[in-house]
């Protein structure tokens, strides 16, 4: 099922530092499926030039899990932490759409025991399994530990289109184990995949390799990768000259304008990877993940911090903790067309920001889909992050531009 | 002021204690494969950015030789040692005026003399003036790694006219090729404008950008570990490890993507003002030293911290070099202090910082050019260093 995404301000509060304007959307409306994948996008053309690309699917160091394993954080079973007295736990479960009888057995002994101001569920492997997708997620939300890492409160995303599109690079999992997850996944109807049972697959799966597999597996992402074709003839100034004008807007992707002119002279090149087109940080950080050594306390390097350090040659510590300052100094609302390094930013229908990435070309853009240190930086399609993002009926997407007197 | 006209003795000047290579070509091309891959190289050149070149006070368009410590005496001599032709003999002594000061000499040559050097005459006079502070234009002059100047500064901000004069007044240092004359050009130059743009042209810089292409029977895993390091180089093996699972198709991959996260950030960049918030601009011993950190340790600012850091966590190599090995250039003998450092990254090209200054970029290089830049005193002993794995 398709469900309508609104590109209009119309019916969007706005988020609370931003004031809605009356300004017309470049585009109206636009629809996407996550439950398919996007639509390909083999390149992009325009005043940027002609931009063609490639499509990767990119997974975290397995560095990242080494401790995880180690300390088999994932054993001792599924465990839902409901907070709050057991009535309250079975209305949670009831709004859920559960069962009287499973209810009766999950709230009594020995499925349940009363610590700390909540009640701890373990689920069977039957009940587990036999959950439906929308009782999954009216239930999910609302079980997990109170901490970043709960795939409950924090479920991974699956890619658009699933399963069979995760699976077009070699992983190491046993069938059983992605149909496994294949079952246990959850959504809306049109919108993203998640899956929230970690530790159930993990404890089934054969031994830490495929358990290594399984948890990067789960994180993986498409990666973009987009190079510049340049025309055979370069002597028209004022073509180099629009080129070099696109990629630096405002002066501010110096280096990266100073690249693109060397690469123009020598006719030799005709094709350069767009990683030396974006400003400094971007190029440090595409195709990589972030560590724990960027992060200040819980607050890890995640999509404002990343959009908002777009033209910073250093990405400021200060913008893990609020980007605010920033936003209201520095930025105004953007006019299409679209400007490379534009913010870009999805608003739900409630008016949160649920996501921000920056605008690089078309419908290419620089994104970290969320703060968990497993994400991380990619080019990809617009309708990709729109897509991992879909949780509801629509959201809106707001542009956003650095005012003329910021570099940065 | 005691100032006079210099008179000369012939001397021969055919025992120069050290050799002058003809620069080699370097033509772009698809090499063999080797252990890392057949990686093509594309050059580019990079000028600092105007704003950049603004901030060194302009020279007095006048040429100075100075000899800190040097009685008059000592430095006719010196010249007397220099040239081993009569006609130039004759030349320099009615073309250069001398100024003996109390605690330096000071040499005055006239533009039509400086144009009329020899490159081995010119090569010994300014080896000379390099061991002084006073003459920045001979400590550090400008590098060309090419003997073909008119392509080195083929679409470069030089005003049209000055080509030629540079290239009679280039002189060999190991296999590159060194000027030192920038004042005489000033001289020439009508509008401020035209002055800006030859102080561009004189930061420019040459590097290239590389491409790894990698067969369909290529062996991948042996290809990507040689650019893995194990660990050290895990922030870039996210991609690395798509191109193993693309066995059996011809790929390729720009190396930019394989390096680790900060020189990708610093690749083709000058240093930034920010970068010099610390009260010095990054050096060669900090890059080395933070090739594979995630983010810049700031106390390797500090040359000797950097150097100690690296010897601390690497162990002595001999070539051949791999990818991540820091290259100490040193000052020849058993006390030779690195004089320099840069990272190996394959068919002797070095991911390299050559000097502290905001107007030098970080740029890809083949290590015989970085060695000239060290090597106007003397050649440097390459010495190489690789990272200890963590037990």
């Amino acid at each position: 099922m398709a469900w309508a995404l609104g590109f209009s301000l119309a019916n969007a509060p706005a988020p609370a530092w931003a004031q809605p304007e009356t300004s017309p959307p470049q585009n109206a409306r636009r629809t996407i499926d996550p439950g398919a994948p996007p639509r390909p996008l083999s390149g992009v053309s325009g005043p940027w030039g002609q931009i063609v690309l490639r499509e990767r699917i990119i997974e975290p160091p397995g560095s990242y899990y080494v401790d995880y394993l180690r300390e088999r954080r994932w054993s001792g079973g599924t465990v839902w932490r409901l907070p709050g007295t057991v009535e309250e736990a079975r209305d949670t479960l009831r709004r859920a759409g559960l069962p009287v009888r499973t209810i009766d057995m999950l709230t009594s002994f020995p499925q349940m025991s009363e610590t700390e101001g909540a009640c701890h569920i373990v689920p069977p492997s039957e009940t587990l399994l036999t959950l439906q997708p929308r009782q999954r997620l009216l239930l999910y939300p609302h079980v997990g530990e109170s901490h970043a890492n709960d795939p409950f409160l924090n479920p991974y995303v699956l890619l658009a289109g699933g399963i069979p599109r995760m699976t077009r690079r070699p992983h190491g999992i046993a069938p059983a184990r992605l149909a496994l997850i294949e079952q246990l996944s959850y959504g809306a109807p049109g919108a993203a995949r998640l899956f929230s049972d970690l530790r159930f697959v993990l404890e089934r799966a054969q031994d830490d390799g495929e358990r290594m597999a399984i948890l990067k597996f789960l994180c993986r992402e498409i990666a973009l990768e987009a190079f510049l074709e340049l025309p055979e003839d370069r002597e028209d100034p004022e073509a180099r000259q629009s080129l070099l004008d696109y990629w630096n807007p405002g002066g501010r992707n110096a280096s990266g304008a100073a690249l693109l002119a060397a690469a123009w002279d020598n006719p030799r090149i005709r094709r350069l990877d767009l990683v030396h087109l974006l400003p400094p940080e971007p190029r440090k950080r595409l195709n990589s993940y972030a560590t724990i050594e960027a992060s200040l306390a819980h607050a890890a390097p995640d999509c404002f911090s990343t959009a908002f350090s777009f033209f910073s040659d250093h990405s400021p510590t200060r913008f893990l903790e609020t980007i605010t300052p920033a936003l209201n100094e520095r930025y105004e609302r953007a006019e299409a067309p679209w400007q490379f390094g534009d913010l870009v930013v999805l608003v739900s229908r409630e008016g949160r920001w649920l996501h921000a990435c920056n605008h690089v070309a078309g419908e290419l853009v620089f994104t970290k889909n969320g703060h968990s240190l497993g994400r991380p930086w990619v080019l990809q399609s617009l309708d990709e992050v729109l897509s991992a993002y879909l949780g509801d009926e629509s959201l809106s997407v707001y542009f956003y531009r650095l005012k003329p007197a910021y570099r940065e | 002021m005691n100032a006079r006209r210099l008179l000369f003795l012939a001397m021969a000047a055919t025992t120069l204690p050290w050799a002058v290579h003809p620069p080699p070509g370097h033509a772009s091309g698809l090499p063999e494969s080797a252990p890392w891959g057949r990686v093509e190289r594309e050059e580019i050149f990079l000028e600092a950015p105007t704003e950049r070149v603004a901030l060194v006070p302009l020279p007095a368009s006048r040429t100075v030789w100075r000899f800190p410590g040097r009685r008059l005496e000592e430095v006719t001599s010196f010249f007397d040692d220099s040239v081993n032709r009569p006609e130039l003999l004759r030349a320099m002594q009615s073309q250069i005026a001398l100024q003996e000061l109390p605690r330096e000499t000071r040499a005055f040559p006239q533009a039509e003399l400086l144009r009329a050097l020899p490159p081995l005459n010119r090569r010994l006079i300014y080896r000379e003036l390099a061991r002084f502070d006073a003459n920045p234009f001979h400590r550090q002059p400008v590098f060309l790694d090419s003997d073909d100047v008119a392509a080195w500064y083929a679409r470069s901000s030089l005003p049209p006219g000055f080509l030629t004069r540079i290239e009679t007044m280039i002189y060999p240092v190991g296999s590159s090729w060194a000027f030192s004359d920038f004042p005489s050009l000033l001289r020439q130059t009508e509008t401020e404008a035209e002055e800006t743009a030859l102080r561009q042209a004189m930061t420019r810089a040459r590097s290239f950008l590389l491409t790894l292409h990698i067969g369909a029977r290529d062996d991948r895993s042996a290809l990507l570990a040689y650019w893995s390091l194990g660990d050290f180089a895990e922030l870039s093996r996210p991609l690395r490890e798509t191109l193993a699972f693309e066995e059996g198709t011809e790929t390729s991959v720009d190396l930019t993507h394989l390096l680790p996260p900060l020189p990708r950030r610093l690749l083709h960049t000058f240093p930034s003002a920010r970068d010099g918030l610390e009260g010095e601009y990054p050096d060669a011993f900090w890059t080395s030293a933070n090739f594979f950190e995630p983010e810049p340790d700031p106390s390797f600012r500090d040359r000797e911290a950097a150097i100690a850091h690296i010897t601390a966590t690497r162990r002595r190599v001999e070539p051949p070099w791999l990818f991540g090995d820091v290259i100490f250039l040193r000052d020849p003998g058993p006390e030779g202090r690195p004089v320099h450092a840069c990272v190996y990254l394959a068919d002797d090209l070095v991911f390299t910082k050559n000097r502290r200054s905001p107007l030098v970029p970080w740029v890809v290089m083949d290590l015989d050019h970085v060695a000239a830049r060290f090597s106007l005193l003397s050649a440097p002993v390459r010495e190489g260093w690789r990272i200890t794995p963590v037990p």
